[in-house]
């Protein structure tokens, strides 16, 4: 991913002054090592775990295309809308090839990982792909909804009363599921668990 | 009841699938390339893998030469686990892992359900192949897995993985308690 032109071109005979591509470089660098932990986790939780490198080698290099507008003071947000963005690009390739194999079942579900709490895994996937972006971003990616809103590309605004609704469909979907079947992690006791 | 928007998140979190302890998460890999990570994790490859079936009074079996059931990226994204579909699995185990290399890892099998009878499985990487990457499975030692095998391979993709309440309840149903 880095410029692979070595020792190249931006060195004077002298070798002491850095040119600004080479400047850019480097603050490149320092980007990417302070998000890529996180944008290999955000990959992680929503591709299948052969797909992550692969995702992340584009994300970066999309990056470095427009590093000129990482904002400075929170890039990661920025950051987590270009990797939504390759993702997007990555799910329309997957798309064709899950075609041949359809006959087999359905794409995995984004929830992965519930067996701490089905419960709540159900409710997840009983809600809108909408709903669960915006909540896994807080949840998962712990951003506020300005953040959020960084990564969809809407309004402050908008993002707040998107989190809003889906908090409320997740809550009720929830603790209807509670309800019914009494289970839940560590949880509720099935008398106590009644949807609001 | 009631559950605040705290609570609500903090239940999340615990779905999260990223969320594993971070210090045991993955090994340094020199260069970051998944290529190098053979020794920290299982990376299960299109191409091949080999298991060798070894026991404690018997000379091993020279290693069988595996195959994934398709390499071709058609299958490259995960389906969901069926137990209709696991039952297929001619080969079925839970196991530990007792010993990690760059060579091999070695499960101790704590059951086997279906497919064989050795007390180890010995997991080793093809020499080659990275035409088509499925799937990977984190090893670890000292932990349980559930693993099952067709013609030899191991399948990823959610058909082998930490031994959760949730794949041991699918295995049981796919092979019987």
């Amino acid at each position: 991913m880095a410029n692979a032109k070595g020792s190249g071109p931006w060195r004077t005979q002298a070798g002491v002054r850095i040119s600004a591509e080479a400047e850019r470089e480097r603050r490149f660098e320092d980007l990417v090592a302070g998000v890529r932990p996180s944008l290999e986790r955000y990959l992680r939780r929503r591709l299948d775990p052969g797909r992550v490198e692969d995702v992340l080698a584009d994300v970066l290099l999309v990056m470095w295309r427009r590093a000129d507008e990482v904002p400075a003071a929170e890039p990661l947000p920025w950051c987590y809308g270009v990797a939504r963005g390759c993702l997007a690009n990555d799910r329309r390739g997957a798309r064709r090839r899950l075609a041949l194999v359809a006959r087999l079942g359905r794409e995995r579900a984004p929830v992965a990982a519930d067996d701490a709490d089905p419960a709540l895994g159900d409710a997840m996937r009983a809600l809108t792909a909408g709903d669960r972006e915006v909540l896994a971003l807080w949840a998962w990616e712990d951003l506020a909804p300005r953040e959020i809103a960084v990564v969809l590309g809407i309004t402050a605004n908008a993002a707040s009363i998107r989190l809003h609704r889906a908090t409320a469909r997740l809550r009720d979907e929830y603790l209807g599921r509670l309800g019914r079947d009494g289970s839940g992690p560590a949880g509720p006791p099935p008398e106590g668990a009644r949807p609001r | 009841m009631t559950l605040s928007d705290d609570d609500l998140r903090a239940r999340l979190r615990a779905l999260d699938p990223a969320a594993r302890p971070a210090p045991a998460r993955r090994r340094p890999v020199p260069g970051g390339a998944l290529a190098g990570a053979a020794a920290a994790l299982l990376v299960v490859l299109a191409t091949a893998l080999a298991v060798v079936m070894a026991t404690d009074d018997a000379p091993a079996p020279p290693p069988m030469a595996l195959a994934l059931p398709a390499a071709d990226p058609s299958t490259a994204s995960c389906l969901p686990v069926a137990p209709e579909f696991l039952a297929d699995m001619p080969v079925a185990f839970a196991g530990t892992v007792v010993e990690e290399g760059p060579d091999a890892v070695v499960l101790r099998v704590d059951r086997w359900y279906r497919g064989g009878s050795a007390p180890e499985v010995v997991l080793t990487p093809a020499p080659d192949g990275m035409a088509a990457l499925i799937g990977e499975v984190d090893l670890r030692p000292g932990e349980e897995y559930l693993v099952t095998a067709t013609g030899g391979t191991v399948n990823a993709c959610g058909f082998s993985g930490p031994r959760t309440p949730e794949l041991e309840r699918l295995y049981r149903q796919a092979f019987g308690d």
